[in-house]
């Protein structure tokens, strides 16, 4: 075997160049973002019944575009949950299972900054009637459960299949979580902030920015998890041919 | 109607009558679950006095989260225990549709459930010091009615999920108590409308239709998915 | 599943989201002003070096996946 010589597959190069040239794209995005967030966007800010919000509200620039990019996760762990019970392609459970960590990665940073916030703001640690903290929360406790059912379960065939059928599941409880939580009372502390068009525009920039840089992690991932995948097969198949020959 | 319809209906009752004459041999589902719930309240009596004001505010939230854990053991124990799998093997071997095995078990976890939880609502009214009159008590029965339908089920597709995987039980609280939480969060304030006497707002019902509608019909589609191809 | 690397990586991140919080408590605008740009710049390095050490080991992936690739279709044909 050490005679023959490594085939050079073409593809090795242009995936490589593909993804650094994502890479840079989202770090510039992201600079852009910065240099907003430093420069053009207003220092204090109007919400709705709640006066001015000092400079501590931009951390909302970051918090918005966590939490826009989590649902656009969770709803392709969905899709793709629906595509691998269609045709049984695992690909598309290996996609589904790397959005539904990069969704609870941008999930975290959603509770994460929108508890800074709400720290900063009114002094308190959590807000009980902010629908979108709270449905961030509860998506993160779904979602972590997603997550660690992919991990725990070892025999793939089983593994995929729930793990689709829980996607489904989970998404599909998103809308009704937003209509309930409403239930809780009326936001005592509302984070709605006033519609100033350099606000909205950095805000929906951010989170253009930021899905950049989530998808970058996500390849990443998706690649490592495949490879790993290859190298089971390959020991798996060894494996076999050596109690073939035992035999 | 054709003889498929009569068939498929007579299956259903077949089934349901089948789980019901199951449990009545011993009822171990049933008596376990109603003992834990009583354990339950009784905890929470210690936790929250019922008599505080705290325990005013908090009766209804206090009244179904026992259920809630207590009717999670029900829902366990619809695809878990002793021979279970071979029941489930046998069901699917025979000429039954999924869907029949899905709606059959839901009713049945319906029913056990809903005896435990009339048991403790029973026991509730006594520990809380509430009066019962018959318009209170259909209110709250269609709340509790509606509610146990939606857990029901999204917990049976979960049950079979979780039956076979390793520390399944617990997995099956994991993924289903979030699951739960929009309806949950309706039941109660539902619930707490009715205590206090105030006039129902449509949200809570709306919920409560709409999430029963979505996981049922999602539950039974994805409950055939699950037990696609059957492994112990 | 998760190894060091995988915890240190995504602890990195968390603490630099948290890190906003100082930022985030600046009372005085002016202050507020001059914290704001040193944070943005702070964080765009930490962009920087996350993207930058995805990029690299990606690129000894991408080498790793053709050698697996290639082990693989040996082992195939065996």
């Amino acid at each position: 075997m050490s005679e023959e010589p490594r085939p050079e597959t073409n593809g090795s190069r242009s995936p490589t160049l593909g993804f650094a040239i994502h890479g840079v794209v989202a770090v510039l995005a992201l600079a852009v973002l910065n240099w907003l967030i430093a420069t053009k966007v207003p220092m204090t800010v109007g919400s709705e019944g709640e006066g001015e919000m000092g400079p501590y509200y931009l951390i909302f620039y970051y918090h918005f575009p966590g939490a826009i990019n989590c649902y656009v996760f969770f709803i392709a762990v969905m899709v793709f949950g629906i595509l691998f019970l269609r045709d049984g392609n695992p690909l598309w459970d290996a996609r589904a299972r790397v959005a539904g960590e990069i969704g609870l990665l941008a999930c975290t940073i959603t509770v994460a900054t929108g508890s800074t916030w709400a720290k900063s703001a009114w002094n308190v640690w959590w807000d009980f009637t902010d629908p979108r903290l709270m449905s961030a929360a509860v998506m993160w406790l779904t979602y972590a459960g997603y997550v660690v059912l992919q991990q725990q379960i070892e025999e793939p065939n089983k593994r995929r299949r729930y793990a689709a059928v829980f996607g489904i599941l989970a998404c599909l409880n998103v809308p009704f979580v937003h209509y309930s939580i409403q239930l809780i009372g009326v936001a005592s502390h509302p984070m709605k902030i006033t519609a100033d068009p350099i606000v909205r525009i950095t805000q929906w920039y951010g989170v253009v920015a930021f899905f950049f840089l989530y998808a970058l992690i996500y390849r990443w991932k998706l690649e490592r998890n495949l490879a790993r995948d290859a190298v089971e097969e390959c020991l798996v198949t060894v494996r076999k041919i050596e109690e073939g020959a035992r035999a | 109607m054709s003889t498929a319809t009569t068939n498929t209906w007579r299956a259903y009752c077949d089934l349901v009558k089948w789980d019901w004459l199951r449990e009545m041999k011993r009822k171990e589902t049933i008596v376990t679950m109603t003992l834990f719930s009583l354990v339950t309240l009784m905890v929470f009596s210690f936790a929250i006095r019922p008599d505080s004001e705290t325990g005013l505010k908090a009766r209804a939230g206090i009244l179904w989260v026992t259920f809630l854990f207590a009717g999670s053991i029900g829902i366990d124990r619809a695809f878990r225990g002793e021979g279970q799998s071979r029941v489930l093997q046998g069901l699917l071997l025979a000429p039954v549709g999924r869907a029949t095995i899905y709606y059959a078990r839901v009713t049945s976890t319906f029913l056990f459930v809903m005896v435990m939880e009339l048991i403790t609502f029973i026991a509730f009214c006594i520990l809380y010091n509430i009066d019962m009159n018959l318009d209170t008590a259909l209110k709250l029965g269609s709340g509790a009615v509606a509610a146990t339908l939606g857990f029901v089920a999204a917990g049976v597709t979960l049950s079979a999920m979780t039956r076979a995987i390793r520390g399944g039980d617990v997995f099956l609280r994991l993924l289903l108590f979030p699951l739960l939480i929009p309806i949950f969060n309706a039941v109660v304030s539902y619930t707490n409308l009715v205590f206090n006497g105030r006039p129902l707002s449509s949200r809570e019902i709306v919920i409560l239709v709409a999430f029963d509608l979505v996981y049922v019909a999602a539950g039974q589609i994805l409950f055939e998915v699950v037990v696609s191809d059957f492994d112990a | 599943m998760m190894n060091h690397g995988n915890a240190a990586k995504w602890g990195i991140w968390m603490l630099a989201m948290i890190a906003i919080a100082p930022g985030a408590f600046a009372a005085d605008e002016d202050a507020a002003d001059a914290t704001m740009d040193r944070l943005m710049l702070g964080y765009l390095l930490v962009f920087i070096l996350l993207v930058g050490y995805l990029i690299v080991s990606q690129r000894r992936n991408a080498r790793l996946r053709d050698d697996i690739e290639f082990l693989k279709r040996r082992v195939d044909e065996l």
